[in-house]
């Protein structure tokens, strides 16, 4: 005993030291030990060797960054080195408009549209910089609408587009609206310096004129622009007219129009002085766009009335602008996996050598886990769609364990109280990409 | 080196049977408690992920309260030389230099805390692996985590604040154990050599190292730019750095006598 205890100390701090050390190591190499994988559900793994897509899985204290490159997965997990507040950001159509660090935004009125521009910081706030001004064109008058001047055919923000430095804009007019509306190069002015210039020196440059003349009878549907995306260095305007659809491109420079697409059989819903032909599908105005800078094409995607409980109808039209506008593809596409994720929904298409890649995240059945009573923690998936000549020939679940972060509120029932649904705590996807 | 080595071991003897009492608990009483907490949990209850049943089991506060366990006896470990046979003189008469006697009792806190800290860590592990058998017991298995103890040790601030895993973070952690090793011993050889105005440098490293033990228990809540901390990491090293330079001098003067 008096030996040990003679030689005890080193002995002990190697232990010490040596337990350490393997404890860190071995939690450490633990961190890629989490599922990651691709179920196929329909159709061969093949049908996505042509694409990679990659993304992150994340929540506020680590990050799994993931790519699926010729059917194969391979995921790497990075811890952060100090945790991170939830990146809340996703596509929402209709939101402000993202790009090159900057959000822009439009506050407006009757007579005046002022687009504002912020500057995002990584802190997950923003800072106002500039604002520019746009006057819409004028309103037919009807004192028979209560909604009489107020309507406009998308929120403003679809009227967005941001090309290089330059943020371009056009009301998304409805057909209410006479005279000529344009597309306007916007120029900004030091934000909170509005009494100080000379509006003068900040109109917008006027780069393609849009005459309303179809609007000046209120027969029939008149035109609507539905709004105005940028692929590559072209101007897409998306508007509606005659029960067509219509996509023309513009020159960012000269604005001339560069080539024009048509998708006939297009119907808005309700819509004064639609005559109502029967039998055709109505498509909401409200649509999601995914352009592909590279590849110079933009799919657009339309939301359609459903007939069946449960589904998500959609169509998914793709347009390529390498010449004019061409309308590359037309899909119907229909989901019934899910409802949709609002809160942190994934939703991605792109158009590429003739096939459509979707992917979308969805929030199962109330069935599918009986334990999860709010509908916040209901198991989510993410899936990835491959359409050819408008068929389904692949779907695949992403399969992790980002549902397990819901065990804890298992059981736990809405009568008994709430519990805190910390982003950083439960983890989702992001930054989603199709390459 | 020979009379440090001989030094560091007898002071370690006196440690041996109450650090193997404290790591004894430190390993068995989480388990233990989990379990007691663990006991109504069913498939039919709310499921708490680990590292909030470790906390509400109270092993977080049992950690603490064996950490300030070790820190008094420490201190009587120091004082006990002065009561009784004041071996403190003989000690000051021994042919070794002064400095082995200062860096055999530091180094035998130094083992002390990190024995301490290891015990805890696999009371951790025996804990998770308790309660990961537990939870599997019923419902399927549907209340498992994959992966779940590793995401337990990365979630929990409690857990990385012990076994951190980036190097900014570990670099802290050390800051805060060694300046809490030589703060302490400074502390007590101030007093003995009624230098009482080190009290000052000891109180700034107690709040500085009160701060940066907040900030590590509440990473998430911070809105500025994140920092790696590396400022206060600098700061509580060269306190630490002060306290050995100080406190060697004052052994070495014999003003502890």
């Amino acid at each position: 005993m008096d030996k040990i205890k003679r030689h005890a100390a080193l002995p002990a701090l190697a232990a010490a030291i040596a337990i350490f050390v393997a404890l860190t190591a071995s939690t450490y190499q633990a961190k890629d030990n989490g599922t990651f994988e691709v179920r196929d559900l329909i159709g061969s793994r093949e049908a996505i060797g042509d694409v990679a897509i990659r993304g992150e899985l994340r929540d506020g204290v680590h990050r799994t960054r993931f790519r699926i490159e010729e059917g194969r997965m391979r995921a790497d997990t990075e811890l952060f080195e100090q945790p991170k507040q939830a990146d809340f950001y996703r596509y929402v159509p209709g939101n402000s408009l993202r790009s090159g660090g900057m959000e822009y935004s439009v506050q407006n009125t009757i007579s005046l549209h002022t687009i504002q521009s912020r500057r995002l910081t990584d802190q997950g706030y923003s800072i106002p910089v500039g604002s520019a001004e746009v006057v819409p064109p004028p309103i037919r008058r009807d004192s028979d609408d209560p909604n009489e001047g107020f309507r406009l055919a998308n929120p403003p923000e679809y009227g967005l587009a941001r090309i290089g430095d330059s943020v371009y804009y056009t009301v998304p007019v409805s057909s209410r609206f006479v005279g000529a509306s344009a597309i306007y190069e916007l120029k900004f002015y030091q934000w909170g310096f509005r009494s100080a210039i000379d509006p003068k020196d900040y109109a917008p440059r006027k780069l393609a004129d849009l005459p309303l003349d179809a609007n000046e009878s209120g027969q029939g549907t008149g035109i609507e622009i539905l709004g105005l995306e940028a692929v590559g260095d072209r101007l897409a305007l998306i508007f509606a007219e005659n029960g067509a659809l219509h996509v023309r491109s513009y020159d960012v420079r000269t604005g001339e129009p560069l080539g024009e697409a048509t998708v006939p059989e297009f119907r808005l819903p309700a819509r004064e002085g639609d005559s109502g032909a029967s039998g055709v599908a109505s498509f909401y105005e409200g649509y999601e766009a995914y352009p592909d800078h590279e590849r110079s094409t933009l799919t657009l995607n339309f939301r359609r009335g459903s007939s069946v409980a449960d589904r998500i109808d959609m169509t998914a039209l793709s347009f390529g602008f390498a010449g004019g506008v061409e309308l590359a593809d037309r899909t119907d596409l229909a989901f019934s996996d899910g409802e949709e994720d609002t809160h942190s929904g994934i939703s991605l298409l792109s158009y590429r050598d003739g096939k459509l890649y979707a992917i979308r995240s969805y929030r199962g059945p109330e069935t599918e886990q009986p334990r999860a009573l709010f509908d916040i923690v209901r198991p989510k998936h993410l899936y990835a769609y491959v359409y050819e000549q408008s068929k389904l020939i692949y779907k695949g679940e992403i399969v992790t364990d980002w549902n397990e972060d819901n065990i804890r509120v298992y059981n736990q029932s809405p009568y008994q109280g709430s519990f805190g649904y910390d982003q950083t705590d439960y983890r989702y996807f992001t930054n989603v990409v199709i390459e | 080196m020979k009379g440090f080595y001989r030094l560091l071991n007898f002071e370690f003897a006196k440690w041996l049977a109450f650090i193997a009492a404290v790591c004894a608990v430190a390993i068995f009483a989480p388990p233990i408690m989990l379990h007691r907490q663990l006991k109504h949990y069913s498939e039919y209850a709310v499921n708490e992920r680990f590292e909030e049943v470790y906390a509400s089991s109270g092993s977080v506060l049992l950690f603490l309260i064996l950490f300030a366990l070790v820190c008094a006896f420490f201190l009587i470990t120091v004082y006990a030389d002065y009561w009784g046979s004041k071996s403190v003189y003989t000690y000051l008469t021994l042919p070794v230099r002064r400095e082995a006697l200062y860096f055999s009792k530091a180094a035998a806190l130094v083992i002390g805390l990190l024995l301490l800290l290891t015990a805890q860590l696999i009371g951790i592990r025996l804990g998770y692996s308790l309660y990961e058998s537990k939870i599997a017991g019923y419902g399927d298995g549907q209340f498992v985590m994959r992966n779940g103890y590793f995401l337990a040790m990365v979630r929990s601030e409690f857990f990385r604040l012990l076994l951190p895993l980036s190097f900014s973070r570990m670099l802290s952690s050390l800051g805060l154990l060694l300046v809490t090793a030589t703060g302490l011993y400074y502390v007590a050889l101030c007093e003995r050599s009624r230098k009482y105005s080190g009290f000052v440098v000891v109180a700034a490293a107690a709040w500085l190292g009160i701060r940066v033990l907040g900030y590590r228990l509440n990473e998430t809540s911070h809105y500025g730019e994140p920092t790696g901390l590396y400022m206060s990491t600098v700061l509580l090293f060269a306190l630490s750095g002060y306290f050995v330079w100080h406190g060697l001098r004052l052994v070495r003067r014999g003003a502890i006598a």
